[in-house]
């Protein structure tokens, strides 16, 4: 199992209902409900992979997550998920902010631009990397319009108020500890709304 | 070589006097007879049984052939072994819709208190009457849970109201191409339609039995309907401005383009295999219909299909039935905690994509069927 899918699954409880926002084909909602027995629903806006979920079974919505999610009921599910997803929405403030009044919890993974590596290529080549672990898309065809690091996020959940209940910080699928913004590539986290 | 499959449309008939169907409109009509097609085998538990509904000219042949045709049911490629509903697996059932003119009883059945068709004394029915005729059917095969309800466009109007009017019945629904009301562009498209038979002298107000039917309006009205079944970018790739066998314009009022040549050809060869007056009872109970009318809202209207779960389909160039009407019907299952899936799929055939986009549909929907069904045994 991925290594960032086997930690979103540890943080799951059984039964639980599961919104996985850009579920793509599937994959982690139908590990979910395998591993957890979970109620799970995806948003994906790309055709194919909406059939791919259908395929394994997910109930998924064909659609723009931005558009549908201001109309979901508070606190109609127990988590949602944005796995590596935030930095790709046109506005990712309309998400989170949507995504902890619909939710009890949120779980954010995102990839870390502050890794040492994506740093070296900018400071030493003045280049954006494209061929570094999980970085791999050109400037031009990268789908990532929100590039963040990982002190740009806490940073957001402390200005705004929001609780981050866990945190997780990975490098190629291996926990790392120290310095996690220059060191990981991953940041997982579970947030909640600051009561 | 897929194996050739026959089978013959069978004939069931209820609601007999007394016991009247009661209609919306508060009218009664007995007997009734439905025409309805079997495919497959029912399993022990009657779990397996798929309803699937046909739109305005459909009938109830969705697949295989009946001896001596040259053609194949209207949705074949969706329909058999192997396929999207698939055949060897489950029981399927498609049922013709009163008011129609392909077996089941509508204005050209003979009308027991006269001796003659019916004609405009056939009462208006809705899409709700339908149905509640199709639940006799389903009584009479003995099916106390349906699997699944499927079909496109007016079919997937029936299929919704199923889902309202019998939800503890359904298991599953597939509604396709379609919405949850018609809509003003799509009251009004229908309108020329039946202002082009009415318009018709044969038509003399629905009497033209035994007399020549009025089929130029007839005609007109197919050719109106089916340009909303088509898209601009289907029209464009299909015809451009090609020239009906000729070099050069005819400068006169015949046909020049080939696209009139195809809409008087679709036209023609409807009035051989259609009534005028089904059109109108047909078109009207589409238009009437309205799944909130009588429950304030959609929302409510959904409140007690809980346990049904709903695979809700439209298509990008439809513009007949605009994927805006059914994103409308997946927001008010949503809201009410329903299980849902939506799929928009990618495609230039327009409103016709449901009966055309075969391979992405049975992507979707044998693997939905095969979840419902595992689902449950």
């Amino acid at each position: 199992m991925r290594r960032d899918y086997e930690i979103i699954v540890g943080l799951i409880d059984k039964n639980a209902r599961v919104l996985d926002l850009g579920c793509g084909n599937g994959e982690l909602l139908a590990l979910l409900e395998k591993e957890k027995n979970i109620r799970g629903k995806g948003i994906e806006i790309n055709g194919k992979r909406v059939s791919e979920s259908i395929s394994r079974g997910i109930s998924v919505y064909q659609g723009d997550m931005e558009e549908v999610l201001p109309e979901y009921p508070d606190k109609s599910y127990d988590y949602i998920i944005i796995s590596q997803t935030l930095q790709e929405i046109r506005n990712p403030e309309l998400v989170i902010t949507h995504s902890l009044r619909v939710s009890r919890f949120v779980i954010v993974s995102l990839p870390n631009f502050g890794y040492w590596r994506i740093r070296l290529s900018i400071l030493f080549k003045g280049q954006i990397p494209s061929s570094i672990g999980d970085f791999v898309y050109t400037w031009y065809e990268t789908p990532d319009v929100h590039p963040l690091s990982i002190r740009d996020f806490e940073d957001y959940c402390k200005i705004k108020g929001i609780r981050i209940v866990k945190a997780y910080y990975l490098a190629h699928d291996r926990m790392i500890s120290i310095c996690p913004n220059l060191f990981a590539t991953l940041g997982i986290y579970m947030l909640t709304q600051s009561s | 070589m897929e194996e050739v499959f026959y089978v013959e449309t069978q004939y069931y008939t209820f609601a007999h006097p007394p016991d009247e169907l009661v209609l919306e409109s508060g009218e009664k009509l007995g007997p009734i007879t439905l025409a309805y097609e079997t495919y497959g085998e029912l399993d022990k538990g009657k779990k397996n049984a798929i309803l699937i509904l046909h739109a305005l000219s459909g009938d109830a042949h969705v697949a295989g052939y009946h001896k001596g045709d040259r053609k194949p049911g209207w949705w074949d490629n969706m329909v058999g072994p192997g396929k999207a509903f698939d055949t060897n697996k489950y029981f399927v059932i498609c049922s013709n819709v009163i008011g129609g003119c392909k077996g089941s009883t509508g204005p050209s059945s003979i009308n027991p208190a006269t001796g003659k068709p019916y004609g405009l004394e056939f009462p208006v029915i809705t899409i709700k009457d339908m149905v509640n005729a199709q639940k006799y059917l389903i009584d009479y095969l003995g099916i106390e849970k349906i699997l699944c309800i499927a079909g496109g466009s007016m079919g997937g109007m029936q299929v919704l109201q199923w889902t309202v009017s019998y939800p503890q019945l359904v298991r599953s629904a597939i509604p396709i191409a379609t919405a949850s009301k018609n809509r003003a562009m799509q009251i009004a498209f229908n309108e020329v339609g039946r202002q082009a038979i009415m318009s018709d002298p044969n038509w003399n107000k629905g009497d033209y039995y035994g007399k020549s039917h009025p089929d130029t309006g007839l005609a007109i009205a197919r050719m109106v309907g089916h340009i909303t079944y088509l898209s601009e970018v289907s029209m464009e790739q299909k015809f451009g401005r090609r020239l009906r066998q000729k070099e050069r314009y005819g400068y006169d009022f015949s046909v020049d383009f080939e696209v009139e040549s195809y809409l008087h050809h679709q036209g023609l060869s409807f009035t051989q295999r259609f009534d005028a007056n089904s059109y109108l009872y047909i078109t009207k109970a589409i238009d009437y219909f309205d799944l909130a009318n009588g429950y304030g809202s959609l929302f409510e209207a959904f409140s007690n299909s809980g346990d049904t779960k709903f695979l809700v389909i439209s298509f990008t160039s439809d513009w007949l039935y605009p994927p805006v009407q059914s994103k409308e019907i997946v927001r008010a299952l949503e809201a009410n905690g329903i299980d849902v899936t939506y799929r928009e799929i990618e495609s230039n055939y327009g409103h016709d994509a449901f009966l055309l986009e075969e391979d992405e549909q049975t992507r979707i929907i044998s693997s939905f069927l095969e979840h419902v069904y595992r689902g449950i045994r």
